[in-house]
């Protein structure tokens, strides 16, 4: 031990006892209180950092284990010695009482010095240690949830629409952080580059080297001319990177494209990473992208690989072509803690066609992610991630209004403004146009923004549908607040409860949900395993069911 | 008696200031002739309860200072209680106050 002085609370009903306890560690590296009342021990106990207690059990007023329950209250692990005369009252429920609690041990009242010391140098030592590792763990808690701060700060937003493309993705790790890695860097208006990786292993290590990834992504496509980027190029920089600069401690399946959503031409090359899934949208048809399987090692596991250009793959694509994207995490999740036997591919193919066939491509991931849930996997054993990336059909704006918002009123008030201006323009209804302003605005600033600030920044991207239906105006909120996670509403009634509550706690207009019902009698809502989907119909001027302008 | 304690604490114990060792002495002659009083009282009105938990009492004072004879009367005291055999009880209180003279 060192030289510090331990505090040992020592509490007994007969002052004999105490005295010589006291006596006892007086020449050690003790500092011994003593009571001989528990109400004065816990008070004690209260004042002042304990490293250890020593109880009597059977005690006039409160006996050792009440003491012991008063104390837990505070402390969960401080050890407390009982003192026992243990040849003559031990017996196998003494034993089991004493030992309900981890931290509680016992010493016979005939103790030596030598004996006392003993224990109490045990105990002290554990306990230390238990403090020391338990503020490891804070610490490495508090750096993990940096890390993944960073991490997914580090990651593109979970849904972005571009004037000809969009993509949406689901992110898993499987504690906190993860290697699993998706890049997205835009390269024209129309073309971008996609890199999807796995680094071998989990947790801070992989994580790590997932982050480095990304930088060295983004300083070289900083440096390079857009034309001369080439997915084997990069691929060969990654190699290297892995190679040198991590010294092959980790390596990594990648699978590096190139979209040209301009000329429908996508190049790729599959560095040992699952390979794109694709699907006709219309038809929910699947088709192999890379039957001749063109690829290469995954980078970082041989120094001399190679990634020649003619194992890229190239591939012309219809505008309805839907691309999936993941890691091989989904192969690894079970239908309960020790299965990995995973879904199979071909069940996995299926699910994937009727969510690209019947849904919009922006909920596929978390479509896939809810519908492999529903039929029984739902314990992942390793990080996973779902991407989908798809063409908008040219026009497409025209009928239809799709805006990413990132958690900001000046940006939600901008899109709303935007929104409106789009109904406008689609239906010629001032009102409708009005309506849908300030429901956008009332909605996401009063409830979605809300929701969101309890959850992370990282998820903080709200997306917004807006399409012309028969009755008016049909409007789908999409966004990944936890504050709507788990609660199951099925009616209306629970769903108007909800929504008046969160109107009411948390409003900033002051005027929240009852405008918005005024403005939207249907309203449905629904949850989509991470995702919330909210839909409004604001519809036209009853005294003018059909069209107010056009 | 008292040089038995002295070297029970020296040895036992480690506690070898003469000044502690006496009040420590005369600290559980108190606590054995307080016990054997208030144990006589126990008796008289017949509570086992109480009869159990000054025997226990006592019993662990007398194993902390090796004081076997009264260790095994303090139990005697303990279990005759647990029997409420009240007869048992008074033998060992006896004993005890017997022992609580040589203590003198």
């Amino acid at each position: 031990m060192s030289d510090r002085k331990y505090n040992i609370l020592v509490l007994d009903d007969e002052k004999f006892i105490l005295l010589t306890v006291a006596a006892c560690l007086k020449t050690g590296p003790y500092q011994v209180t003593t009571a001989d009342r528990a109400e004065d021990a816990l008070n004690a106990f209260k004042q002042k950092r304990f490293d250890a207690i020593l109880s009597d059990i059977m005690m006039d007023s409160v006996d050792g284990f009440r003491f012991r329950d008063m104390i837990r209250n505070y402390n969960k692990r401080i050890p407390i010695i009982f003192l026992t005369s243990l040849m003559d009252d031990i017996d196998n429920s003494l034993i089991n009482r004493i030992m309900k609690d981890n931290y509680s041990y016992y010493l016979n009242k005939n103790f030596t010095r030598a004996s006392l010391l003993e224990k109490l140098d045990q105990v002290v030592k554990t306990y230390q240690a238990q403090n020391e590792i338990s503020q490891l763990e804070k610490k490495i808690e508090s750096d993990l949830e940096l890390a993944t701060e960073v991490q997914t700060a580090m990651l593109p937003p979970w849904v972005h629409f571009t004037d000809t493309y969009l993509f949406s993705f689901v992110y898993r790790p499987l504690f906190k952080i993860s290697g699993d890695l998706f890049e997205w860097i835009p390269i024209s208006p129309t073309s971008c580059l996609c890199v999807f990786g796995d680094i071998s292993g989990h947790g801070i290590h992989s994580a790590l080297a997932m982050t480095a990834v990304l930088s060295i992504l983004k300083q070289l496509t900083a440096i390079q001319e857009p034309g001369t980027l080439r997915p084997d190029r990069i691929l060969r920089e990654l190699n290297d990177f892995f190679c040198e600069k991590l010294n092959m401690c980790s390596y990594m399946t990648c699978l590096v494209g190139i979209w040209d959503f301009g000329a429908n031409k996508l190049v790729y090359h599959n560095a040992g990473h699952p390979d794109l899934l694709c699907f006709h949208a219309n038809s929910g048809e699947s088709f192999d992208p890379n039957p001749r399987r063109r690829g290469s090692l995954p980078v970082g596991m041989l120094r001399d690989a190679d990634y020649p250009e003619s194992n890229n793959v190239e591939l012309k694509f219809t505008d309805d072509t839907v691309f999936l994207a993941y890691s091989d995490g989904l192969w690894d999740i079970g239908t309960h803690p020790n299965d990995s036997s995973g879904v199979d591919v071909k069940t996995f193919q299926q699910l994937a066609s009727a969510a690209v066939r019947d849904h919009f491509i922006v909920e596929i991931p978390f479509r896939l992610a809810g519908a492999l849930e529903q039929i029984g996997y739902d314990t992942p054993m390793d990080d996973y991630s779902l991407i989908v990336l798809k063409k908008l059909p040219e026009g497409v704006g025209d009928s239809l209004f799709l805006r990413q918002i990132p958690l900001d009123a000046a940006a939600i008030d901008r899109a709303a403004a935007d929104a409106a201006a789009f109904v406008e323009k689609l239906t010629g209804s001032e009102t409708l146009s009005g309506r849908t302003e300030i429901l956008l605005s009332e909605f996401l600033v009063n409830i979605v923004k809300h929701g969101l600030e309890n959850y992370k920044k990282a998820t903080d991207m709200i997306a917004v549908m807006i399409k012309a239906v028969d009755e008016g105006i049909l409007i789908t909120v999409l966004d990944r607040g936890k504050f709507w996670e788990h609660s199951q509403l099925d009616t209306t009634e629970d769903l108007d409860q909800l929504l008046n509550e969160l109107s009411r706690s948390k409003a900033e207009s002051g005027r929240g949900i009852p405008l918005i019902r005024t403005l939207s009698p249907k309203i449905s809502r629904r949850h989509l395993c991470g995702l919330n989907e909210t839909t409004f119909t604001v519809q036209y001027e009853e005294e003018n069911p059909g069209r107010e302008g056009k | 008696m008292k040089n038995f304690f002295r070297a029970h604490l020296t040895e036992t114990l480690g506690i070898d200031d003469p000044e502690l060792q006496d009040e420590l002495i005369g600290e559980y002659k108190r606590t054995f002739d307080d016990s054997v009083t208030d144990m006589r009282k126990a008796a008289d009105a017949a509570d086992f309860e109480r009869l159990r938990r000054l025997g226990h009492a006592l019993k662990g004072c007398a194993l902390n200072i090796g004081h076997a004879e009264g260790r095994e009367c303090a139990l005697g005291v303990e279990t005759g209680a647990r029997n409420a055999d009240l007869e048992a009880c008074r033998a060992e209180i006896e004993k005890l106050a017997e022992m609580a003279r040589k203590l003198e």
